[in-house]
């Protein structure tokens, strides 16, 4: 009897993905303003355990399972050298741990408690940001996530698949240059010694693209973009431009004046819609359609909805109470981080992916492995 | 026609200027005759705001530059070469070391700034794409290293110096590198260093000299000889493979006619 | 239906134009096959029939082409995509996005059909060309063959009534052109798509076409007709239409089947068996191979080879794809390093040895030229090998006269042809002077003058006493100039002997003549013709 095959349950997929990749886009957004709001560690601390939970659930068996350690120690780095950097620089507050003489060019003066738990909350934060991306990293997958560019950014979109379906090709075509040149009796001892690998590989790749270009215009590409006459063109352009010059006097506004800092936040929000409704009209001028083929899931409508709750209730919190989800060790606030039960537990929505993930692992049929890739040979 | 031509250049500037703001927005924020909390509040949101304006000056100019007069050609070019350079940056070295402007310089400089731009802006997101890279620097990078194609275009053409043509590419390439670096640490300076977090001990208008001087010790720290290495790469490789590569580009122009993009 | 009137076409910069007042028709559901030298006109021919000429390439064109009443040169070749589909000759390069069905609906998107319409001709198309298992797949992963189609399928989701292919299988294997081919062909009869392909390989698609164009060259009114007429009044074909022409076999057979009969009858005089090389067993071993083996990828590519070669020795090493020919010479040259085994070159051991040394007497040609050329002229391209090697830089210009490149010595390598390149490749690996030469498929995309100039370069180095290893597909020119032929199958030597004896004895690895007669007198038309009485 013919098994059921695990990929047609998630919608077609090459790999076979408990959510679509739009869902992790809205998960990824939210996560990632999230945590760009947020600097009270406690807070931190939960949406970093969920983006691990996600990673753990779902981006292991990713191709791109490596790249998720380089991002985590990047920002171990960053943390490590913001903490003392705040201290020795930052000489603000009560509990002063050890003095250095004044004399001293930037780092001279008290070394305080406060400056320390401050460096070490910032870096955190940070720290905390490149994880929510590292686990967003390995559980989309590139092409499907250029699919999902919007229809004005459509020539970049195009020019990137190019790139991306180019690039294993290149890397091939490099391995196979640097080998006929090394039989030939070439030495890669030096940096001039390049030569005979970049200018062959640059000249195929040319090469290759001219017969690329005769494809797609055989195909039909090119010239159909916008459906706008040069007067609706040339409008959109003017409200673009109106829509910039919003965003810059929005941004002084809320910035310099001091008395009324909603009215700037209001002004660039504004800005924004028109930038967006501007772009909206753009895409909607090109004349071409899109092949979908994924099937939006009842694991990505919670997944979208659980995200657009957080972010939701984040937003609204941070309008209410500022100071909810910040961190200020120094005097009048004390050092320990205050915590709302009922923040916290909206935060642990974001791991609701991985439990998705899980939720498949432990009851579906063996997953559609990958082919492996032929080599040259 | 020549109004969307000059429209487009306007929104080009005015999109790199937002964005240079944008850039250099943390340096403000300890200067604002403001009490601490108001400051505290601006500081708290700057990395999120500035993420969005870059992506919004980003989409805008993405959207508008050269979309109308691209065809197959341009467009297939721009796309290996994007993969070329991606593979490029892929490239391991010393400290800093990277490879990633010297196509988007040459580039540029010989097939005009729209070219430039996107090739510098495309091969960033398409090496994050394809590496796992994807982060909140992704804006920066990409407007940055899209203004390093950009600027190339700006350049004289230097055909008839012969040598000195790859001598000045090089030094360009040296100029950026460290440009570049000074742009990118900012992304994360502001969650090193906020001076203006504690209450009773802000001083009213701290100095952006000041401010300044704290970032270049920052900036001496972490990335200088970073740079360094970046720049010294950019500037070595372009003077060795600078002649053949603009030969190759020059020659493939010719031969397949492919209308360069007008420059804004 | 195609037709063309009086068209003359001259490419931008060139003095003399290539198609000159060319007259053609071509009717609906017609399987046209294109053939004629390099350089003839056929590449130009057939991207007149969609305007990428001269859309694409500039140049200056008149006369009068009609396609389905269509005119090419104002359409232009997007407003001829829904009535004309054009696949090229590198699979690796007509690819925009990297999974099979994306790419199946960009043409579909381009032309903003809606999402029903796309779905339904995307599952057609899949089944048309039998890719359906593929759908998911990563475009990169694929082989040449399932590219090629993945190709032919995203033209025709647009449902043009004609199909037009630039070579096609020229850089594909026999099975892989074999599958293409006949994708074609069920295409052709079921579907009834005009077919128009342009093709070296003859021998390959003859017996699909109902028409032959053949295209002289040099301005020179096109010849066609019916395979069987136009086929007699070419030079270089196929051995069995040559062996019919030379006996005035009429109708001219195609195919070995068609052939049969007639090669039955034929009164030949058993001959002596010659043969065509002595192996002289005094002359030293160059290359001992013994035990080796080797894994990559966690897979295992050679399997306890072992094999001697004697110096002056032309080896031919078949197999199908896989089997681990270019790892066996990788091997030959110390690219690749035994993991088990060793390997001796001209009495180096490959494990011990640095590169420098093995390749100051063993040279290794690429299966793609296009990775070694990157000088500014030919000239240079012999004097870098020269330098790398610390040899004299002026012996170098003496190699270019017997491949017939002496001509060329100033001109951009890149910009030459095929054959031309593959030349000079060989060129510049014989530049070390090399007492071994190892080549990886040299004959991919050459047509028949090509290969016969390459055979006989390297039949010239055979008589210096210099040692030939080939690895190739190509039966017709191992059966034409190799002594002794290796087959290798999933990593291990399945054959070894004489190139008569193994031909022979073999189905596929087998030349058109010897599948005639099954008689290891007769490898080549010249074996038959000389046997006559």
């Amino acid at each position: 009897m013919e098994r059921q095959p695990y990929f047609e349950y998630a919608s077609g997929y090459r790999q076979a993905e408990p959510v679509c990749t739009l869902a992790w886009l809205i998960w990824g957004l939210s996560a990632a303003v999230v945590t760009l709001l947020i600097r009270n560690p406690l807070y931190l601390a939960i949406i970093a355990l969920a983006s691990w939970f996600v990673y753990l659930a779902v981006g292991r068996g990713s191709s791109l399972a490596q790249s998720w350690g380089g991002l985590i120690k990047l920002g171990a780095v960053i943390w490590l050298f913001a903490v003392p950097f705040n201290a020795l620089m930052l000489h603000q507050g009560e509990h002063v741990l050890f003095r250095l003489p004044l004399t001293w060019p930037l780092v001279g003066g008290a070394i305080t408690l406060e400056a320390v738990l401050y460096g070490l909350t910032s870096g955190f934060a940070l720290w905390v940001l490149l994880l929510v991306f590292s686990s967003f990293n390995v559980a989309v997958d590139a092409s499907q996530l250029l699919r999902l560019l919007p229809p004005f950014l459509y020539q970049a979109g195009v020019v990137t698949s190019i790139a991306l379906t180019f690039i294993p090709q290149m890397l091939v075509s490099a391995k196979e240059i640097r080998e006929a040149q090394q039989v030939r009796g070439h030495r890669f001892r030096s940096w001039r010694d390049f030569l005979p690998l970049v200018v062959p590989l640059l000249t195929t790749g040319l090469e290759r693209a001219i017969q690329l270009a005769e494809s797609m215009e055989s195909r039909g590409f090119g010239g159909q973009l916008t459906g706008l006459s040069p007067r609706q063109a040339n409008g959109l352009r003017f409200a673009m431009l109106l829509g910039l010059a919003l965003l810059l006097c929005g941004l002084f506004l809320r910035t310099y004046w001091a008395s009324a800092p909603l009215v700037g936040t209001w002004v660039m929000i504004v800005a924004g819609l028109l930038l967006g409704y501007v772009f909206y009209l753009f895409g909607r001028g090109v004349r071409r359609s899109h092949y979908r083929r994924t099937r939006w899931s009842r694991a990505d409508t919670l997944v979208a909805l659980a995200s657009a709750v957080v972010l939701g209730g984040v937003l609204f919190v941070r309008a209410r109470e500022r100071l909810a989800l910040a961190y200020y060790p120094f005097p009048p606030y004390g050092f320990v981080p205050a915590f709302n039960p009922w923040i916290g537990s909206l935060l642990i929505l974001l791991a609701l992916p991985g439990f998705w993930g899980l939720w498949d692992q432990i009851r579906a049929e063996p997953m559609l492995t990958r082919p492996r890739k032929k080599d040259v040979l | 026609m020549k109004l969307t031509r000059a429209l487009d250049r306007l929104i080009l500037a005015l999109a790199s200027l937002i964005g240079i703001v944008a850039f250099l927005y943390p340096f403000f924020i300890p200067t604002l005759p403001q009490a601490p909390v108001q400051n505290a509040a601006h500081a708290q949101d700057a990395p999120l705001m500035t993420i969005l304006i870059v992506v919004f000056c980003l989409g805008a100019i993405l959207a508008t530059q050269g979309t109308g007069e691209m065809n197959p050609k341009t467009v297939a070019i721009l796309g290996v070469l994007t993969a070329v350079n991606a593979v490029i940056r892929a490239v391991p070295g010393p400290a800093g070391f990277s490879l990633v402007f010297i196509l988007p310089i040459l580039c540029g400089y010989v097939y005009g700034a729209t070219f430039g731009f996107l090739l510098g802006a495309l091969s960033i997101l398409a090496s994050a794409l394809i590496g796992g890279g994807v982060g909140p620097w992704l804006p920066y990078q990409m407007l940055t290293t899209g203004w390093v194609g950009l600027t190339s275009s700006w350049l004289p053409d230097m055909r008839r110096w012969g040598k000195g043509e790859a001598l000045v590419l090089g030094f360009w390439g040296v100029v950026w590198g460290f440009v570049f670096g000074l742009i990118m640490n900012i992304w994360f300076w502001p969650y090193v260093y906020q001076p203006q977090q504690a209450q009773i001990y802000w001083q009213p208008g701290m100095s952006l000299g000041q401010t300044l001087r704290h970032y270049a010790l920052f900036y001496a720290l972490t990335s200088f000889w970073w740079d360094v290495g970046r720049a010294a790469a950019n500037a070595l490789l372009t003077w060795l493979f600078g002649p053949a590569i603009l030969k190759l580009l020059r020659r493939f122009q010719a031969r397949f006619h492919f209308v360069m993009l007008p420059s804004p | 239906m195609i037709t063309f009137e009086h068209v003359t076409y001259t490419y931008p910069g060139a003095q003399r134009p290539v198609l000159k007042d060319l007259n053609l028709e071509i009717a609906d559901g017609e399987f046209v096959l294109v053939v004629g030298k390099s350089g003839a006109g056929k590449s130009t021919l057939l991207r007149c029939i969609n305007g990428l000429v001269p859309h694409f390439y500039g140049g200056t064109i008149s006369g009068t082409i009609r396609v389905q009443g269509l005119d090419p040169v104002r359409c232009q070749p997007r407003g001829m995509s829904t009535t004309v589909g054009f696949v090229f000759q590198d699979p690796e390069a007509q690819f925009v996005v990297d999974t099979v069905e994306a790419e199946l609906a960009f043409a579909m998107e381009n032309h903003a059909l809606p999402q029903a319409t796309m779905r339904k001709r995307i599952e057609e198309v899949l089944d048309q060309l039998s890719i359906a298992h593929l759908r998911d797949r990563r475009i990169n992963t694929l082989s040449g063959g399932e590219k090629q189609r993945v190709a032919i399928a995203s033209v025709l989701t647009l449902e043009p009534k004609i199909l037009v292919l630039d070579e096609p299988t020229s850089q594909l294997d026999p099975q892989a052109a074999e599958e293409v081919l006949t994708a074609l062909q069920k295409l052709n009869t079921d579907l009834g798509l005009t077919i128009v392909l342009s093709e070296h390989r003859l021998e390959r698609v003859v017996q699909y076409a109902d028409r032959i164009i053949y295209l002289p060259g040099e301005g020179q009114p096109p010849i066609e007709g019916a395979p069987q007429d136009v086929l007699p009044q070419l030079d270089l074909v196929p051995p069995l239409i040559k062996l019919g022409k030379a006996l005035g076999w009429k109708p001219l057979p195609l195919t070995v089947k068609d052939a049969r009969r007639k090669a039955l009858e034929l009164p030949l005089r058993p001959a002596p068996l010659t043969e065509r090389c002595a192996r002289s067993s005094d002359a030293p071993v160059e290359i001992l191979v013994e035990d080796l083996w080797y894994a990559y990828d966690g897979h295992m590519a050679l399997k306890g080879v072992h094999l001697e070669i004697r110096r002056g020795e032309f080896v031919a090493i078949m197999g199908r794809n896989g089997s681990g020919k270019t790892t066996l010479l990788k091997h030959l040259v110390g690219l690749l390093r035994p993991r088990r085994g060793a390997v001796q070159v001209h009495g180096m051991d490959t494990r011990r040895v640095p590169l420098e040394e093995i390749i100051s007497v063993v040279g290794y040609v690429p299966q793609n030229p296009n990775a070694l050329l990157f000088a500014e002229t030919v000239r240079e391209e012999l004097a870098f090998t020269r330098r790398s090697h610390g040899l004299p830089l002026e012996g170098g210009e003496a190699l270019l006269e017997p491949l017939g490149l002496a001509d060329y010595a100033e001109r951009y390598p890149r910009d030459l042809s095929v054959g031309e390149r593959q030349r000079v490749s060989l060129a510049a690996i014989l530049a070390a002077e090399p007492l071994i030469i190892l080549l990886d498929e040299p004959t991919r995309g050459l047509d028949y003058a090509q290969k016969q100039a390459l055979m006989r370069a390297l039949r010239a180095e055979q008589s210096k006493g210099h040692t030939v290893i080939l690895a190739t597909h190509d039966v017709e020119l191992v059966a034409a100039s190799a002594d002794r032929v290796i087959i290798l199958g999933d990593g291990e030597v399945v054959v070894d002997g004489s190139v008569r004896e193994v031909m022979t004895h073999s189905l596929i690895f087998s030349s058109q003549m010897n599948k005639l007669f099954r008689d290891d007198r007769y490898l080549t038309v010249e074996d038959v013709l000389g046997s006559l009485s």
